[in-house]
């Protein structure tokens, strides 16, 4: 059998069209939240050195828990599937974004607000014209950090019955079908990879100008 | 957010016996000091004198521990520092750009805060960027970073006057440049003065510059103001020995007669030299790679110079021949009094210096005062 067919052959029997679009609902609707909370937490914290101090540390010491260990302690929370699934990722995914927006806005250069000032220009018109344009490029970098850790998660997903391609890996590993295991995972490697070079052309471009 | 339109023009700006403290550190000291409508006054002074503190006080940038300061005899503490700072126009020298605007994005800025519509913010940009001598078509859509020194700063005026506010602070706004191009740039700035009417104040540590565009000067030192005065007040009646000095390298152009133009010349830089017969469009890519808001031309009959102004401006099959501004040509053993005199009647900055049939360099009006000074 060629290695063409076998790939067919996995890419039917595991129905790894209908797995990978599961995969990336739950990839995308983790990331958005992941986005929003990071950037809303960055924004809220980037007037308060110490507040922000704390809150990185505690988001710090989250990042430390294995991902396998935070997906079993919210399941009497949150039950089998794809909820826990997207809240572990989205808690790790959290620190990086809120991190970078927190240095993005932070290290815009003091001439820059000091003329945003002069021209007077309010603390929330600082904020929304030259301080969140002039990190959008840290931000994409925290975003892009992101995304990796969540196609991870994501992926280990499937030892909860949260679907996606975590779970033909998953029937792989049992089965001991070698075929399964490689598709599978060369399938899911590809994905982060395309979605890592897509953030990684995001970043620069945003960063281009500056 | 409309912001009110604090006052439409400048009857009076009152300084009246502020202070400002940094710990035991006074940064200004009981300062007092009345700023007439439409005057152009300059503050002078070291560094550290003071000078830029009381130019950020007419704003609330930094808030007097004591004193007041009065527009129109109405303390800017009644008014909200947004709206106050939207009717002043505010250049520095870094300029500050913001880097993901372009110029148009720039300059209208704080307009469309105001919520002016888009057709009047676009009409006053470009009515601002020729003012400031930049063709609006070709500069409206640059980046700062596409910008030369030059073109930014004036960019950053061009943002200044966005609101067309009736007062205007300036710190050291052409410090940065180079002296050839801030010379040019500071005769440029006195008729854009002229047109505009405003009340300005003006920081600067060059006495030159302070003497060229002051109607009157402040001198400032140790925090305190030393003397306000005309220019000929300081130069004929100083009041300490502290100004005498600061305003005496002017004097010592009473002995022009022993200074020639090899004594101040500038050699032509590197690639600043070009031929009469190349083409307008080729001379403006490489003056923008060299950075060169002006270059000398050998031309066919005589030489001339060109500025990148004119280049913008030129038809695209134009040579340099056709562009060139016509300069005095003056020999290095001429005598500098004279040549400067020439310059000044023919409303010149600069004028071409050639030996044995060939430009060796440029004397200008500010290369030789640095020259004097030092």
């Amino acid at each position: 059998m060629s290695a063409l067919d076998s790939f067919l052959g996995v890419w039917e029997a595991q129905r790894l069209m209908d797995r990978t679009i599961e995969h990336l609902s739950m990839f995308a609707a983790a990331m958005v939240l992941a986005t929003i909370i990071g950037v809303a937490v960055g924004v809220a914290v980037h007037r308060h050195a110490r507040v922000s101090q704390v809150l990185f540390n505690m988001l710090n010491v989250a990042e430390t828990i294995p991902t396998i260990a935070l997906l079993v302690l919210l399941l009497p929370v949150l039950g089998l599937g794809s909820r826990p699934t997207i809240v572990t990722s989205v808690i790790y995914s959290v620190l990086p974004i809120a991190r970078n927006t927190y240095a993005g806005l932070t290290s815009v250069s003091t001439e820059h607000l000091a003329v945003a000032e002069a021209l007077g220009l309010s603390r929330r018109e600082v904020l929304v014209h030259v301080r969140f344009p002039l990190a959008l490029p840290l931000v994409a970098g925290g975003i892009r950090i992101a995304l990796v850790f969540t196609m991870g998660v994501v992926t280990l997903g499937g030892l909860i019955a949260a679907g996606g391609l975590g779970a033909p890996l998953q029937t792989g590993i049992q089965l001991y079908d070698m075929d399964i295991i490689i598709v599978t995972g060369l399938w899911v490697g590809l994905l982060a990879v395309v979605f890592d070079a897509l953030a990684g052309y995001a970043e620069h471009r945003l960063g281009e100008r500056l | 957010m409309r912001s009110e339109r604090l006052f439409d023009r400048i009857t009076s700006i009152d300084i009246d016996h502020v202070t400002k403290r940094y710990g035991e550190v006074y940064a200004v000291r009981d300062v007092s000091l009345s700023v007439r409508g439409g005057e152009l006054l300059s503050l002078i002074g070291p560094s550290g004198s003071g000078k830029t503190t009381t130019l950020r006080m007419v704003n609330r940038l930094i808030e007097p521990d004591a004193g007041a300061v009065r527009i129109n005899g109405e303390d800017v503490r009644a008014h909200d520092p947004v709206a106050l700072r939207r009717n002043t126009g505010y250049v520095i020298q870094q300029i500050g750009l913001f880097p993901h605007m372009t110029v148009a994005g720039n300059i209208g800025l704080v307009p469309r805060l105001e919520g002016m519509d888009p057709g009047s913010i676009g009409a006053r940009v470009r009515a601002l960027l020729s003012l400031v001598d930049l063709p609006p078509e070709h500069f409206m859509g640059r980046y700062p970073s596409e910008l030369s020194g030059g073109q930014q700063q004036r960019v950053g005026l061009a943002r200044a006057l966005a609101m067309d506010p009736p007062l205007l602070l300036m710190d050291e706004p052409f410090g940065a440049l180079d002296p050839l191009l801030r010379v040019q740039l500071q005769q440029e700035f006195s008729t854009i003065k002229e047109e505009l009417g405003k009340t300005i104040i003006f920081v600067t540590h060059d006495i030159e510059e302070s003497f060229a565009l002051g109607d009157r000067i402040g001198i400032m030192r140790d925090a305190s103001l030393v003397q306000v005065g005309t220019p000929q007040d300081l130069l004929f009646s100083p009041a300490s020995s502290f100004v005498e000095d600061i305003v005496g390298g002017s004097r010592k152009l009473r002995h022009l007669e022993h200074v020639t133009v090899r004594d101040v010349m500038v050699p032509l830089g590197a690639g600043a030299m070009l031929d009469g017969d190349m083409g307008a469009s080729d001379a403006l890519a490489h003056m923008e790679r060299l950075d060169l808001d002006t270059a000398a031309v050998s031309g066919r009959s005589s030489p001339g110079m060109v500025r990148l102004i004119d280049l913008y401006r030129a038809p695209t099959d134009a040579t340099l021949e056709d562009v060139l501004r016509d300069v005095p040509v003056f020999s290095p053993s001429d005598a500098l009094a004279p040549a400067l005199r020439t310059l000044r009647d023919a409303g010149l900055a600069a004028g071409l210096v050639m030996e044995h049939d060939i430009v060796t360099g440029v004397v200008c009006m500010d290369c030789m005062v640095l020259e004097l000074l030092s």
